[in-house]
């Protein structure tokens, strides 16, 4: 299974080019959109999910032509958006029968099948028959991917699925992801580095509109090794550090600032290395653009 | 601070654009009112508005009712907009949180939020002025009528209506979404209040106390038109209306509620995140915690599912989406409130049916007028209800955020929509078979057990329940196209305006081009839905063929998806009309074009097609053509023989006939002039003169012709005319649909036979018209001294007394009729055939009826020495039984009174025939009396109210004296003698069957009528001796002033007089009589110190102001009481202008003094004196002594004298205190 993108690109009514010319090969398994807010993340999973349309570009999956054969990739396709509404006064059972029905699952016995374990599967049976509206956020969540996975989809769909949840509910949503990406695509959209590094085989970086890495989030990690160099320095040099080097990323810690500096070799003995994580990868590779931006 | 906030409302709101578009939306609502009032749209439409005549077009009291109505109609979704939201907007952009923190106090946050939307509603309600103002002032190239400008005249409705209402409704509004938080409740409030309101007015119309009545309703709307109601046309045009107490304890009340309300919310109103507490024990919804974590299974196994998408599985998916929609409805509590409003409105709208009728007597509760009844109170209800509906629907998807859920669902495009537009089609179903369930009940209640659930449901679930059907398709596509739901109840509402009241104002009369709009279809008892049917479902087909098409639009446009512009969404349209879209589409416009073809081929080929205002130019032609032969020497008719074959099922007929003439003039005729079919579709195939004669003129679109004799017509020589015509009818026309000729209670007239010479009748009335095609100003009735009009008759110009026969063949299951006596009844080639004869002269009025009648047959024998038996027949639809025995009666007392009183009856026989409702009243032709079925045969009289059935008969039998034995003259006052003396002699009939109380509940309405209807007179009041046509004077002025003058003189010496004078003028030949001649015979028998009477009464319009000014009493020691009053008794006189001045006083009123008491729930009077008096004064001082103790002392007790204002005759005496003998 093969999902191709090739030179999708979008301009809002109010001149936000929120997609330049995006290209993408994305195959079976789980893949991980990173972007910060306003990268263009949704407006790509919505153009994929057809609630929106494209100016230009196409995307092909197993010779279904996804942006103008919309209602056959309904078909096979799951989605869960950033945020949705749900109807207060119908209870969680009932509301996922709704929609295997609105699915196409029309024999009874299967989708009664169906539906009790997707309410299993989400953690939900216990609470089958209280309703959606009085959900906690994370509940509403994991309905929310109960209805995705509604009629075995082959392309899913999930738009920042963890925001607001509690570790823990985080961690199943993950299990249950993986569980079931093994077969299908699952393009997962996110701020959080972790969840990509945690759960992705393949992983894009979005910034402004444009994918500015692509890849396998280990060998991306790989290509930064012996780059990324730690410094424990006090407050008040961190200007001073931030004009001279490279620093990607700074966090508080014991009252100093722990600095991480992008760098082809050591660049003072201050400094000790660090192995490469995801996250030096997605700043590294964002603040670089920023840079052409700036110079611009 | 307060003011800090006031300020800041009012800056923000002229910030706004929404404050702009408002202004604009009033203003040109001004303009528009102000551009019909100064004309700019024709004399018509103006006179609409202003009552034309005297009427000037900035009449305070115009401009009033006018600023008021269009405050109320669209104003309060202004004050909804505005007002509702000045507080709730903080909740809303999550404000309060902001705000609530700042140490503000809660009286000066609220009450400078409410003052400023208050000081900008008001401001935006001038603009309505600004547009009247500025249109009426517009330099016309013809001005309108107007007085002077003055300022107050506009600001004094801002300060007595606008003002009040704005602060009623606008506090109701502002509490409502204050106190909830909940910004839906705006517009649904308005338009509730609205429908609420209306009914208000609705019933307080009803009620006959002016305060009363000002009470009810909360817009003080009826208080202002219960204060001007029996105002003059000079009073209308030069005074400002005043804090009458109609007027003002309905707003003392009403500001008191508003008032109320707003105390409550600033009482009510916390500064706080959470919501007020309305209701005890709220409970507030806060989110379930999640259920405890359980380990996930590690495996994961889904079934695989089998997806499968046909069309038996769309349809599976339609019903499962339009059953959600439904439940989702059903569940929603604003729902319930419509129900239970409707369920409220119905029961008014049957209720106030009952309380609010002519004479008093309620209608029995028949199916269509229940029908009527639910129709009359839902209609805009239910208009409402679709607007906001379907807003809500088109909306709640996305505005609930579930719409990215359903979007990427394997659904196709049209389920969504048409899952929501047939839940909603449900709606108006489920109201109108709720109205059908409350009315069944209601007739059930009221005893009536002829429930006709087929009329029911064919007329509220299939007839009328189209147009609300294609509204909704309407509302649907306004809801899909415009960016938010506010601004498409917005727009469905001025497109409804649009279509139903802008565009026939604009001239549009065509009802191809007005959506929705059609054929009336009115249902009888006796003839079904009779000819509407076809016409009507034409239009309807017609319409419903384009709104398949909106329908495919709407569904086409329906956002699916993130990005919604409309721009983008037309862009697609393309992709979106699938086959079966195209198909569907082409359906409705195959529909549409094909209707509207046949449409237009019947109402452009089959039937003429005439707009009002071609109507009004053929007129003129006429009268500028034909004219001058108005008083040539032309032939009488003096016997008429007609044959008349009547098709009922085909709707045609035919007739032949002839006409014997005879010269009475002295000179010879050369010429005869005749007019035949105008106007009335008929084809005459045979016109011809048994002499040889040359045709000089044929004008066949205005049906004259003048044929020329080779050789004269000599004085005292007769001649013949033959004439043979057809009617067919031919589909439908696009207006006046012909209700005579029906398939069952055929009714015409001899109107439409030839008639010779030039008819005045055809004229044009209205001076502004006749302006508008050149023609001077129509002079009024002739004068009663003028000889000549005098040689004809009010029944036309061409015959006086005839002799009549005809022959009426109809379907062999019919009865057919016209006047005279039954010669002959036979059938022949499967129709039935009737010869008819009269046994003495007719004046030449006859009427063809046909119908499946039952009849009811009595007979009566008239007093002595007379003693003539007459048969009496009832021809009534047989289900319509209910009131025969009362109408039986009628006649029987009728005969009496009227043989006893006035002279013998000139015919055997007297019939009554029922005609289908298509009109409403009853006429009398010789010995026979067509009665439409919905004034007197099903009207529910109960013991004690006055006797429609009889009442009715008495009048028109009572013209078989007044109308078919005297004939008055073509002069002024003619309708003196035929309406006034026919309505005294239903005062006798009804004096002797009910009772003088009963009679003077009567002579109530009467007064109350005469009052009401006399200000909308647009010529001159005339007299009653000289009344020229004028309804309110001949009928209700009659009564009065016959009762009158028979309280003075005494019933036997006016009915002395009257004999004298119907013995001298009876079948009289030319020239005819006048009230000169009545007058002369009333002057013999009223002794001189009366005469005044007869001035007053009959010769001028003389108004009492009479009223009890102070009355007191003490007991004297013998047990009597002394009673001392001071009375106003003044008398003024109109110049029928509606100019007053004082008249001399000098005048014989009654004075009573009365004691009551309730006795058993019931008021018991009693009379401890009761006298007339002479009074010469304005003021006079009067002194009694009665046995009893007083407790009403009064002037003019029983208001026998035309008096304004009747409720101050009566005044409870106040107690002195015993006088003791010392003094």
């Amino acid at each position: 299974m093969q999902l191709t993108i090739r030179g999708l690109s979008k301009t809002y009514p109010n001149g936000t080019q929120a997609l330049k010319n995006v290209d993408l090969d994305i195959t079976q398994g789980m893949f991980g959109l990173l972007g910060p807010n306003g990268a263009g993340k949704s407006t790509l999973m919505r153009t994929l999910a057809t609630l929106q349309d494209a100016d230009e570009g196409s995307a092909e999956m197993d010779g279904l032509d996804l942006l103008n054969q919309k209602d056959e990739l309904r078909k096979i396709l799951g989605y869960l958006p950033q945020s949705f509404g749900v109807y207060p006064d119908v209870n969680a059972q009932n509301m996922l029968d709704h929609f295997a029905r609105l699915k196409g699952i029309h024999n009874r016995a299967e989708r009664e099948e169906t539906v009790k374990a997707l309410l299993h599967q989400t953690n939900l049976y216990d609470v089958r028959f209280r309703k959606v509206g009085g959900f906690s956020g994370g509940m509403r969540q994991r309905f929310g991917i109960a209805q995705a996975l509604l009629g075995n989809p082959k392309l899913v769909i999930v738009d920042e699925p963890t925001a607001g949840l509690d570790p823990a509910e985080r961690h199943r949503f993950h299990n249950l992801l993986a569980e079931i990406g093994e077969n299908i695509i699952i393009i997962l959209s996110t701020h959080i580095v972790e969840d990509v590094s945690d759960l992705c085989q393949n992983m894009a970086i979005l910034y402004r509109g444009e994918v500015i890495e692509a890849g396998v989030p280990l060998d991306l990690m790989m290509k930064e090794e012996g780059k990324i160099w730690t410094s424990v320095i006090a407050k008040s040099d961190l200007k001073k550090y931030q004009a001279d080097w490279n620093v990607i990323s700074f966090r508080h810690f014991a009252g100093k600032i722990v600095i991480r500096v992008y760098h082809p070799h050591k660049p003072s003995p201050a400094f000790e290395a660090s192995p490469a994580s995801l996250e030096d990868v997605y700043f590294a590779r964002t603040l670089e653009k920023e840079a052409t931006y700036a110079k611009v | 601070m307060l003011k800090d906030i006031f300020l800041f409302e009012i800056r923000y709101r002229l910030q706004r654009p929404s404050f702009y578009v408002y202004a604009a939306i009033l203003l040109l609502t001004g303009i528009l009112y102000g551009a019909i009032l100064g004309g700019a749209l024709g004399v018509e439409q103006s006179q609409q508005l202003t009552g034309g005549g005297q009427n000037l077009a900035n009449s305070p009291v115009n401009l009033h009712l006018i600023i008021a109505a269009v405050a109320q109609a669209i104003g309060t979704f202004v004050i909804a907009a505005f007002m509702a939201v000045p507080v709730f907007r903080d909740f809303k952009y999550n404000a309060h949180s902001i705000y609530f923190t700042k140490p503000i106090n809660k009286l000066n946050y609220l009450l400078g939020r409410y003052l400023g939307s208050l000081v900008i509603v008001l401001l935006l309600m001038l603009f309505i002025a600004i547009g009247i103002i500025l249109m009426l002032h517009w330099p016309y190239e013809e001005p309108p009528k107007l007085g002077p400008f003055n300022i107050m005249h506009y600001l004094w409705p801002y300060l007595v209506s606008v003002l009040p209402y704005t602060i009623l409704t606008g506090s109701i509004f502002f509490a409502l979404v204050s106190l909830t938080r909940n910004e839906l409740l705006i517009y649904l409030n308005a338009i509730i209040l609205l429908v609420l309101f209306s009914v208000a007015a609705q019933v307080a119309n009803g009620i006959d106390n002016p305060v009363l009545a000002g009470l009810i309703d909360p817009t003080g709307g009826i208080g202002l038109t219960k204060t001007v109601e029996f105002w003059s046309v000079t009073e209308r045009n030069t005074q400002l209306i005043p804090f009458s107490p109609a007027v003002g304890w309905s707003m003392l009340l009403w500001q008191a509620i508003g008032l109320g309300i707003l105390a409550f919310t600033f009482f009510k109103f916390k500064l706080s995140y959470a919501k007020p507490n309305l209701i005890k024990g709220n409970k507030s919804a806060t989110p379930q915690s999640s259920p405890a974590s359980s380990p996930i299974e590690a495996e994961v196994n889904l079934p695989v599912n089998t997806l499968s998408y046909t069309l038996r599985n769309r349809f599976e998916q339609l019903r499962l989406l339009t059953g959600m929609e439904m439940k989702r409805l059903s569940r929603s509590p604003i729902f319930w409130v419509i129900i239970g409003i409707s369920i409220l409105f119905l029961g008014i709208a049957q209720f106030a049916n009952e309380i609010t009728q002519v004479f008093g007597t309620p209608t029995l509760p028949v199916t269509y007028n229940m029908i009527d009844n639910i129709m009359g109170s839902m209609v805009l209800f239910i208009l409402a209800i679709l607007i906001f509906f379907s807003g809500q629907m088109i909306w709640r998807d996305r505005d609930s955020k579930v719409n990215e859920l359903y979007d990427v669902m394997p659904v196709t495009n049209w389920l969504s929509f048409t899952s929501k537009y047939l839940s909603l089609a449900i709606l108006p179903f489920l109201i109108l078979i709720l109205g059908i369930i409350i009315s069944v009940i209601f007739q059930l209640a009221n005893g009536y057990t002829r429930i006709e659930l087929d009329v029911y449901i064919k007329m509220l679930l299939g007839f009328r329940m189209i147009n609300f059907q294609l509204f909704l398709v309407l509302c649907l596509l306004v809801q899909v196209m415009t960016p938010n739901k506010y601004l498409g109840f917005f727009a469905s509402v001025i497109l409804f305006f649009f279509f139903g009241t802008i565009l026939p104002l604009l001239g549009v009369e065509e009802r191809l081009f007005r959506f929705m709009s059609g054929y009336r279809l009115t249902y009888s008892d006796m003839n079904g839905f009779g000819p509407f049917v076809k016409p009507f479902m034409a239009y309807k087909t017609y319409w419903i063929g384009f709104s398949v098409i909106l329908l495919v639009l709407a569904n086409a446009l329906y956002p699916r998806g993130t990005e919604q512009s409309l721009k983008r969404r037309f862009r697609q349209l393309k992709d979106n009309f699938t086959l079966p879209a195209w198909t569907a589409s082409a359906i409705g416009l195959a529909l549409f074009i094909g209707m509207g073809s046949y449409i237009f081929y019947n109402t452009r080929v089959l039937n003429e097609y005439t707009k009002s205002e071609e109507n009004n130019r053929q007129q003129a032609l006429y009268e500028k053509r034909y004219k001058q032969y108005e008083n040539i020497p032309k032939p009488r008719i003096i016997a008429v023989d007609v044959e008349v074959d009547l098709y009922p099922e085909k709707r045609d007929y035919a007739f032949r006939g002839t006409y014997l003439m005879h010269n009475e003039t002295d000179q010879l005729i050369d010429s005869i002039h005749i007019q035949a079919g105008l106007d009335s579709g008929l084809e005459f195939e045979t016109l011809s003169l048994d002499r040889p004669y040359d045709v000089v003129l044929q004008d066949d679109t205005l049906s004259y012709r003048i044929y020329r004799l080779q050789e004269p017509l000599s004085p005292g020589d007769s001649i013949t005319l033959n004439f043979e015509a057809d009617y067919i009818t031919k589909g439908f026309p696009a207006s006046g649909m012909n209700t005579q000729i029906v398939e069952n209670g055929t009714f015409f007239t001899s109107f439409l036979f030839p008639a010779i010479g030039y008819q005045g009748l055809v004229e044009l009335g209205s001076k502004e018209i006749r302006k508008k095609y050149d023609l001077a100003e129509k002079p009024g009735y002739a004068e009663r001294t003028d000889t000549a009009a005098l040689m004809n008759t009010l029944f036309g110009n061409d015959a006086d007394w005839i002799d009549f026969e005809a022959t009426v063949s109809t379907s062999p299951d019919q009865i057919a009729l016209a006047p005279g006596y039954l010669q002959k009844e036979w059938e022949e080639n499967g129709r039935r055939y009737f010869h008819y004869k009269m046994d003495a002269p007719i004046v030449k009025f006859f009427n063809i009826s046909s119908g499946r009648y039952a009849v009811m047959r009595d007979s009566f024998q008239t007093p002595a020495p007379d003693q003539k038996w007459v048969s009496l027949e009832i021809y009534h639809h047989p289900e319509h039984t209910y009131n025969l025995e009362g109408m039986m009666d009628g006649m029987k007392r009728s005969l009496e009174v009227f043989t006893r009183e006035f002279g013998p009856y000139q015919h055997r026989q007297v019939r009554i025939i029922e005609f289908p409702r298509y009109a409403s009243y009853a006429q009398s032709f010789p010995n026979t009396i067509p009665y439409s079925e919905s004034s007197g045969f099903i009207v529910d009289v109960d013991e004690g109210d006055v006797d429609l059935p009889l009442y009715g008969a008495a009048h028109e039998i009572a013209h078989q004296w007044w109308g078919h034995q005297l004939v008055s003259g073509n002069a002024v006052g003619f309708q003196f003698l035929i309406e006034s003396m026919a309505q005294y002699s239903s005062i006798l009939v009804m004096e002797e069957v009910l009772g003088t109380e009963k009679l003077r509940d009567y002579l109530k309405q009467e007064r109350n009528n005469y009052l009401r209807l006399r200000s909308s007179e647009r010529r001159k009041e005339k007299s009653l001796m000289t009344v020229e046509q004028q309804f309110y004077i001949q009928y209700q002025k009659g009564s009065l002033g016959m009762y009158a003058l028979m309280d003075y003189i005494g019933k036997d010496t006016l009915n002395l007089a009257i004999r004298r004078y119907l013995d001298k003028v009876k079948f009289q030949e030319p020239p005819f009589t006048t009230t000169l001649d009545w007058m002369e015979e009333v002057e013999k028998v009223t002794p001189d110190s009366l005469k005044y009477a007869l001035t007053d009464l009959f010769e001028t319009i003389t108004f009492h102001e009479n009223e009890v000014l102070e009355a007191s009493y003490k007991m004297n020691p013998d047990s009597t009481y002394t009673v001392d009053m001071k009375v106003l008794t003044k008398k003024t006189r109109d110049d029928g202008y509606g100019n007053e001045s004082p008249a001399d006083p000098h005048a014989l009123i009654e004075v009573g003094i009365f004691s009551s008491k309730r006795v058993k729930r019931k008021r018991e009077e009693k009379t401890l004196y009761l006298q007339k008096h002479w009074f010469d004064q304005d003021t006079t001082n009067l002194s009694f002594v009665v046995d009893d103790k007083p407790t009403e002392v009064a002037i003019d007790p029983y208001i026998k004298l035309i008096d304004r204002n009747s409720r101050n005759n009566r005044l409870e005496p106040t107690e002195l205190g015993e006088a003791t003998e010392t003094e």
